[in-house]
């Protein structure tokens, strides 16, 4: 199974289409393997194909329960003063 | 003010203006990848939300007391205290974090589909999300080993491939192809299950 793209330069294999998804490519190399995926219909449907499995995954994640959030924001409420309440801070220590 | 198209820098200092729905919107943006990182080093959920926790107290804080570089990115800095927090964890447990090793992967590899069932850890999801959360989770469950590793270290723990080939002792190129199989493999068992995912 031929791996490398069609050459004008066999620079590239199908695992960089990987290395472009996540983003561990230099801009020159992404500039140059966007003009072959657009230039290759073969190499976009598997460039395609990764990238939904990609998106898919993305679906899936692992969050902080609510009552954590609560609490983070909470404790930020606690400590933030509006800036119309620093206003009349200052203003009853003035008059 | 569409506070979800705001860079992170401007989120801060608009909650440092005092609009603390702008701290919301960062937190929310940034939690799951935080929460995620956390979890994959401790290996469980109350310990890990005990932590982020902890970790978002010390960033509204320094916020706060104006020890936060706006030339510095949010999410990095974030990732540095929570990462601190979980070595002092172990440190006075007297542990270090194990490393993913692709000779021993039960006691080492972290499987984060084993923290995920349809089980509502997380009541934000619908019940048709919680349903293809465990069908991803037993279509994950068929791919070969190898593969289900290499997916779980770039995907989730957010290693790179580089780093994935340190760890796991193989090429660079060999955890590319890894990964690689494991999304093509992935695709196709969602296909024989005839799974209709939407993706967004």
């Amino acid at each position: 199974m031929n791996d490398k793209f069609m050459p004008m330069y066999e620079t590239f294999t199908k695992e960089d289409l990987l290395r472009y998804l996540y983003d561990e490519m230099n801009l020159e190399e992404r500039k140059q393997l966007r003009s072959f995926i657009s230039e290759d219909n073969k190499l976009q449907a598997d460039f395609l194909e990764l990238k939904e499995a990609i998106k898919f995954l993305k679906k899936i994640r692992l969050s902080p329960s609510k009552f954590a959030l609560r609490n983070i924001m909470s404790y930020a409420k606690s400590l933030t003063v509006k800036p119309s309440k620093q206003l009349r801070i200052v203003d009853f220590v003035l008059n | 003010m569409l506070l979800h198209t705001l860079s992170d820098q401007k989120l801060v200092s608009t909650y440092l203006e005092g609009n603390v729905s702008s701290l919301e919107t960062l937190i929310k943006r940034h939690k799951d990848r935080i929460y995620t990182f956390i979890i994959s080093k401790v290996r469980n959920q109350a310990l890990a939300e005990d932590i982020f926790q902890d970790a978002f107290f010390k960033v509204i804080k320094s916020l706060q007391k104006g020890k936060y570089n706006e030339e510095g990115k949010f999410l990095p800095w974030v990732m540095r205290i929570a990462h601190n927090l979980v070595i002092d964890h172990f440190r006075k447990t007297k542990r270090m974090p194990t490393t993913s090793n692709i000779k021993s992967y039960d006691d080492d590899f972290f499987d984060i589909f084993d923290f995920i069932s349809c089980e509502d850890q997380n009541s934000e999801l619908t019940i048709m999300e919680g349903e293809q959360h465990e069908q991803l989770r037993k279509i994950v469950q068929e791919l070969p080993e190898e593969q289900r590793q290499v997916l779980v270290m770039r995907h989730y723990e957010e290693l790179s491939f580089k780093e994935i080939a340190e760890k796991t002792g193989v090429s660079i190129n060999t955890s590319l192809g890894r990964m690689r199989y494991a999304l093509i493999n992935l695709r196709k068992i969602m296909q024989e299950h005839r799974i209709d995912l939407m993706i967004q």
